[in-house]
């Protein structure tokens, strides 16, 4: 399944990159692929984890662990928003 | 339905007295708007005890437009409320500019006062930004704080 993934804040800094275009195999939700990219992707593991709670969004709207993905999905991993 | 909805993200500063007026710009809001709320969002220049040199904001373009005007229809669902606006700054800022504006327009304060407090505890807690501070220690990314989504819950457990 084609995904284009972003980060922001700490997790863009740790990896140092902000976004991935791929092509994922076996994914079905958001779940699913933080595992796959937590595999294929050194540095992911540390930096989900380093979060204290991990945000996501699926195409512009706050999503969970359980959200279905679908070809082309734009998904975007971050810790809680501080801004105002 | 409210009309005068104007939500921006930007880069560039703004001037207080400019987007005051801009919230009853044409004739007939000048004739009818009998209230105006607002308010400003500065950068701080202490954190504890650290002297800020810089803040810089990260956010999520289109996501951030598209949830500030869902928090600013959930406030026109609320209240009746004739205009509002929401300019917040990214990128890098200096302590004393100012970061956000929010301004709520009504015909009456009760209406101005809530929505306005409204939409800035909800884009507190969901719209995408992140802060990072740079200081004399280095750079920090700022935590969320608790007290933000106390706030939101006792908008959801109020009565509509």
């Amino acid at each position: 399944m084609k995904l284009k993934v972003i980060f922001f804040a700490q997790l863009k800094d740790q990896l140092g990159i902000d976004k991935i275009d791929d092509d994922f195999q076996n994914v079905r939700t958001v779940s699913d692929l933080k595992i796959a990219l937590e595999k294929n992707y050194k540095g992911c593991e540390e930096c989900f984890r380093a979060v204290t709670v991990l945000g996501v969004a699926v195409n512009h709207e706050y999503g969970t662990f359980d959200t279905l993905l679908h070809e082309g999905d734009e998904v975007a991993f971050f810790p809680p928003v501080t801004g105002g | 339905m409210t009309s005068n909805i104007f939500v921006k993200i930007q880069a560039e500063k703004f001037k207080i007295g400019d987007v005051i007026e801009s919230l009853i710009d044409n004739e007939s809001e000048k004739k009818e708007v009998g209230a105006i709320a607002t308010f400003f969002g500065r950068v701080r220049e202490k954190d504890n005890s650290k002297i800020i040199s810089d803040l810089c904001l990260n956010h999520y373009p289109g996501m951030t437009e598209k949830k500030i005007g869902e928090i600013v229809n959930k406030a026109c669902k609320r209240w009746s409320i004739r205009g509002c606006s929401v300019i917040h700054r990214v990128g890098k800022m200096k302590p004393g500019e100012l970061i956000v504006f929010v301004g709520v327009t009504s015909s009456h304060r009760k209406e101005a006062f809530n929505a306005c407090e409204f939409i800035m505890d909800f884009l507190k807690t969901e719209a995408p930004f992140w802060k990072k501070e740079i200081s004399q220690d280095g750079e920090r990314w700022i935590e969320s704080r608790q007290a933000d989504y106390l706030a939101v819950e006792e908008w959801n457990s109020k009565p509509t």
